[in-house]
C-alpha cells in the first residue's frame, strides 16, 4: 500500500522520484500525490465500485451487502474527505 | 446476532426493514391486546385490567407517527438526503422491547401486583407493604429501564444510519425530539 502520511510528523508525503524498471531512468522532482491516492485503499475501492456501477448506490448496496443509506453515508464521508484535501494548499 | 438485536439498519434494505417493522407492529398490537397493555406515550407502557385491540392499535399508530415525524424533521435538518422510510423503519423496529415487556403481564400478573400496592397505600398501611409485591415491582422497574435503553440504542442506530449524524449537538437534538414526541403523543391520546 502507498503511504500518504509521514510516519514521523503526520504531514502529507509527496513523490520525489519515479523510476523506469526497463531502462532504469529516474526522474526526480517534487510531485504532489493526486487526491485520489491520498485516500485509503478501502475508499479508493469504493469510488471504483461507484464508477463500475454507473453511480448506482442501490446496486452498490446490493453488491456490498449493505443498506442504501449506509452506502450513501460512506459516499458522503468520502466526498467530505476529498473536499477537505482539495482545500488544503 | 448483535447486529440483528441492535443495528439491523446497516445490513438490510429498506423493503426488508419496513416489512419487518410492520409485522412487528401488528404483533405488538396483538401482544398489547392479549396482555392488557396501554402504550399511552412514545416511551410509555402501562397495564390495565382490560383493553381493546382498537385502543392498543390506535395508541401504537399515534406513538409511531409522532416519533417518526419529529425525527424526520430533525433528520432533514441534519441531512437533506434523509428519507422518510429510513426513519419510519427504525421507529417501528425499536418498539420491540416495549412489546416484549407486555409478556410480564401474563394473566394480569403485573397489574394485580401494582393494584395490591396501591390498595395497601390507600388503606394507610404504608409501613406494612407486601415486600414480595414490592420486590417484583422493583425488579420489573429495573428490567423496564434496561428495555428502554435497548429501545433508545436501536432507535439511535437507525437514526444514525438514516441521517449520517455526527456530533454531540445532534445527539442532544435527538434526545429532545424523543421528549417532544412523548409529550405530543400523550396530548393526542388524551384527545382520543
Amino acid at each position: 500500500m502507498l503511504p500518504v502520511q509521514c510516519p514521523s510528523c503526520q504531514n502529507a508525503l509527496s513523490v520525489t522520484q519515479l523510476s523506469c524498471t526497463t531502462c532504469t531512468t529516474s526522474v526526480s522532482g517534487n510531485y504532489v500525490l493526486p487526491v485520489f491516492l491520498q485516500i485509503s485503499k478501502e475508499e479508493q475501492n469504493f469510488i471504483l465500485q461507484f464508477l463500475l456501477t454507473s453511480g448506482s448506490l442501490k446496486e452498490m448496496a446490493t453488491q456490498m451487502g449493505n443498506s442504501y443509506p449506509t452506502v450513501r453515508n460512506k459516499l458522503d464521508d468520502i466526498i467530505q474527505k476529498i473536499t477537505t484535501l482539495q482545500s488544503k494548499p | 446476532m448483535r447486529t440483528l438485536l441492535l443495528n439491523p439498519f446497516e445490513r438490510y434494505n429498506e423493503k426488508q426493514l419496513l416489512i419487518s417493522g410492520i409485522v412487528i407492529t401488528i404483533m405488538g398490537s396483538m401482544l398489547g391486546f392479549v396482555f392488557n397493555a396501554r402504550f399511552d406515550g412514545v416511551i410509555d407502557l402501562h397495564f390495565v385490567k382490560k383493553t381493546s385491540f382498537f385502543t392498543v392499535t390506535l395508541e401504537i399508530i399515534i406513538d409511531v407517527l409522532c416519533l417518526t415525524i419529529l425525527l424526520f424533521i430533525l433528520g432533514k435538518y441534519i441531512n437533506k438526503k434523509t428519507r422518510f422510510v429510513d426513519i419510519l423503519s427504525p421507529v417501528l423496529i425499536a418498539r420491540v422491547p416495549f412489546y416484549l415487556l407486555t409478556i410480564f403481564n401474563s394473566n394480569n400478573f403485573m397489574f394485580k401486583k401494582s393494584e395490591n400496592l396501591i390498595k395497601t397505600l390507600q388503606s394507610g398501611q404504608i409501613d406494612n407493604p407486601d415486600f414480595n409485591d414490592l420486590f417484583i415491582m422493583l425488579l420489573f422497574g429495573l428490567i423496564s429501564i434496561g428495555f428502554l435503553i435497548w429501545f433508545v440504542i436501536i432507535l439511535y442506530n437507525g437514526f444514525k444510519v438514516a441521517t449520517n449524524t455526527k456530533g454531540i449537538k445532534n445527539n442532544i437534538f435527538f434526545a429532545v425530539s424523543i421528549i417532544i414526541a412523548e409529550i405530543l403523543s400523550k396530548m393526542l391520546l388524551i384527545m382520543f
